[in-house]
C-alpha cells in the first residue's frame, strides 16, 4: 500500500487540510478569520467545516456576540490526533529513509 | 464550477507540508502582540517614579505610596476594560496568547502581593521591593519573548535581571532612578517597538 493510501481522506483535501493547520496552534477561530485566510467562499468552507465535525474532528459554536450571530470553530482532540498521524505519514513519504528501520521490524 | 483551490489529487506531500506551515505562520502573524500592555504599564510606573521624586522633594516623603495606590489599580481596571472590549474583536485566540497573558496575570497579581500587601507588613523591607519586582518582572518579559519568538524581549528579561543585581550593590535610595531606566529601556523600548511591529502588520 503506498503512503497516499495511507493518508486520511477527511483531511487529504487543501480546504480541509488547511483548516486544520489554522486550528492546531489555536484555542478557537471564527468563520470569517478561516474564510479569509484559506481564500474560499462561504459555502465551500461550510461543507468542508461540517465534514469535518460530522467526522469529530472538530466542534463548531454558533452564538451572538452585540447581537451579531458569530460562528467559532475549535479543534476537538480527535482532530489533533488525526492531523499529527497525517504530517507523520506525510513525513514518511517524504523522507522514507528514515522510516527503513521501523518498516523492517 | 469546481473550486480549484480543492483539487487535492495534485497536491504532492512536500505541498501539504508547505500549506500547512503558511496557514501556521499566517495565524502566527494574525495575532502578534500590540505591545498595549507594555506602553500602558510601562507609563504608568514611570509615572509613579517620577511623583515619588516630586513627592520627595517637596518635603512630602510620608505620601510617597499614594501615586502607586492610585496608578497601579488604575492600571489594571484600563487593561481589564480594553481586554475584555479586545476578546470580543479577536477572531482568532491562541495557546500562546493564553500563555502570555495567565504568565503575565501570574506576575503581575505576586507583584501586587509584594507591593501592596508584604511591604505594608513588613514581611518585606522597602529596600527589596523594587529588587524582588524587576526580577518578576525579568521572569515574566523573558518567558514572553520565548512564548511569541521574539529576541528582544529576551533581552528586555535581560535588562531586569541586571537591574534587579544593580540594585542589590547600591543604597536602596537610588532603587527608584534606577527602576525608572530599567522601564524606559526594559519595559517602554519593547512596548514601542512591537507596537510599530504590529501597526506595520
Amino acid at each position: 500500500m503506498s503512503t497516499f493510501d495511507e493518508l486520511d481522506p477527511l483531511i487529504h483535501s487543501r480546504i480541509r487540510l488547511s483548516i486544520l493547520s489554522i486550528l492546531m496552534p489555536v484555542k478557537e477561530v471564527e468563520f470569517v478569520y478561516l474564510k479569509e485566510t484559506i481564500g474560499t467562499t462561504d459555502g465551500n468552507l461550510s461543507t468542508h467545516l461540517t465534514k469535518l465535525e460530522e467526522a469529530g474532528y472538530i466542534t463548531i459554536k454558533k452564538e451572538f456576540v452585540n447581537k451579531r450571530p458569530r460562528t467559532t470553530c475549535q479543534l476537538s482532540s480527535k482532530g489533533r490526533a488525526a492531523f499529527i498521524q497525517y504530517v507523520e505519514t506525510l513525513n514518511k513519504f517524504i523522507h522514507p529513509e528514515n522510516n527503513d528501520d521501523s518498516d523492517k521490524k | 464550477m469546481k473550486d480549484e483551490f480543492d483539487q487535492t489529487q495534485d497536491l504532492k506531500p512536500a505541498d501539504e507540508i508547505k500549506v500547512i506551515r503558511q496557514m501556521m505562520e499566517k495565524t502566527r502573524t494574525e495575532t502578534a502582540e500590540s505591545g498595549f500592555d507594555f506602553l500602558l504599564w510601562g507609563w504608568m510606573a514611570l509615572a509613579g517614579c517620577i511623583l515619588v521624586y516630586i513627592l520627595v522633594f517637596a518635603g512630602y516623603e510620608r505620601l510617597a505610596w499614594l501615586p502607586w495606590i492610585t496608578l497601579m489599580p488604575l492600571a489594571a481596571v484600563i487593561e481589564t476594560i480594553y481586554h475584555s472590549r479586545q476578546s470580543k474583536k479577536n477572531r482568532v485566540l491562541t495557546y500562546a496568547r493564553i500563555a502570555s497573558r495567565s504568565l503575565w496575570i501570574a506576575c503581575g497579581a505576586s507583584m501586587f502581593l509584594v507591593a501592596f500587601l508584604a511591604l505594608p507588613l513588613k514581611v518585606i523591607p522597602l529596600s527589596s521591593m523594587s529588587i524582588v519586582l524587576s526580577i518578576l518582572i525579568a521572569i515574566a518579559c523573558f518567558t514572553t519573548g520565548y512564548i511569541i519568538d521574539w529576541n528582544l524581549l529576551k533581552y528586555s528579561g535581560g535588562i531586569w535581571w541586571a537591574t534587579a543585581i544593580l540594585m542589590m550593590l547600591v543604597h536602596w535610595h537610588w532603587h527608584m532612578a534606577i527602576f525608572a531606566v530599567a522601564l524606559i529601556l526594559g519595559y517602554l523600548v519593547p512596548g514601542y517597538l512591537l507596537r510599530k511591529k504590529y501597526l506595520r502588520k
